[in-house]
């Protein structure tokens, strides 16, 4: 008779399994476009992808990170606010899903607009990193503090990025961005420190 | 196919010859040079080499793991400059 009870009544019955909770996005309040000032472009509308509303857009940050999905993203010179919905890369491309842009037509009118970010979005750089945006207009100081010229462009490369400095009396020369030809890098002040080789600067270089 | 051991790396005789003599001297200068085709040596590293890329002089700071390359592939002779306005979110690295 225990032994039914038991078996009718078991001590612990199994629990009831809770449905699970449907969790909504984060979704913060966008900041108001109007009060960010330092924009920093990350890449631009090159052509609409597909039927669905997706864009192709041309990568011009070194933070692919910037285009994970749920993140604001701001099109076009008024900075218009946009949620990514999903982001997939393509080549050196990039091809998003955007809220709101559901059919060709509406993306078509994307094409050609920048998409941009708040400055203080971007990812922290690493030791000896710096954005070519802060280099360039720094005025290169020889290490004995001769005034030498302005930087003027970045070249990008494979083993080591160029500065290229435009010189008052002389074509521009481009300095390789090494710690032994460029000890210090000041942009607060903007200074760049150089110890150019003999010859770089000067007409003492050999031939060869 | 590679080059023959027995030849030896190609480097240009005067080029060669500039490399030594700074060598013995210890006094780095800058070296101007046409010859993209040589062979950068273990005694050029830390020399400062102005390699022709058909247009200007592109200075190559040589370190230690360029060495067994060529001169000329650190001077592209095709700069892509990228897009307008692209300068914006580009990191540089000093080295």
């Amino acid at each position: 008779m225990s032994r039914l009870r038991f078996m009718s009544n078991p001590p612990n019955p199994p629990p009831t399994p809770e449905r699970p909770r449907r969790r909504r996005p984060i979704r913060s309040t966008p900041p108001d476009p109007a009060k960010i000032t330092d924009w920093v472009m990350v890449g631009k509308v090159v052509a609409p992808f597909g039927i669905r509303g997706q864009v192709k857009v041309q990568i011009e940050t070194d933070f692919p990170a910037s285009f994970s999905p749920n993140t604001l993203l701001y099109l076009g010179t008024d900075h218009r606010p946009i949620r990514l919905l999903l982001a997939r890369p393509q080549g050196n491309q990039m091809v998003l899903e955007l809220e709101g842009i559901s059919d060709r037509n509406a993306s078509e009118t994307l094409r050609g607009q920048e998409v941009s970010l708040p400055a203080d979005r971007i990812a922290p750089l690493a030791t000896d990193q710096y954005f070519v945006r802060d280099l360039i207009g720094l005025r290169a100081i020889r290490v004995d503090g001769v005034e030498l010229g302005q930087v003027v462009d970045v070249i990008t490369g494979a083993m080591q990025d160029l500065l290229v400095i435009h010189c008052p009396d002389r074509e521009e020369v481009t300095v390789p961005l090494v710690k032994v030809l460029v000890p210090s890098i000041d942009i607060p002040h903007g200074t760049i420190t150089l110890r150019p080789p003999a010859g770089l600067f000067d007409d003492d270089y050999e031939e060869a | 196919m590679s080059r023959s051991t027995k030849k030896g790396p190609y480097i240009h005789p005067s080029l060669q010859k500039k490399v030594a003599m700074m060598y013995r001297s210890k006094d780095f200068r800058l070296v101007k040079t046409w010859s993209r085709a040589s062979t950068i040596l273990p005694q050029m590293v830390g020399m400062s080499f102005g390699v022709h890329n058909g247009k200007t002089h592109v200075t190559v700071f040589i370190t230690e793991n360029m060495v067994g390359h060529k001169l000329g592939e650190f001077s592209p002779t095709r700069t892509f400059r990228g897009h307008a306005g692209s300068k914006n979110d580009k990191t540089a690295t000093n080295r």
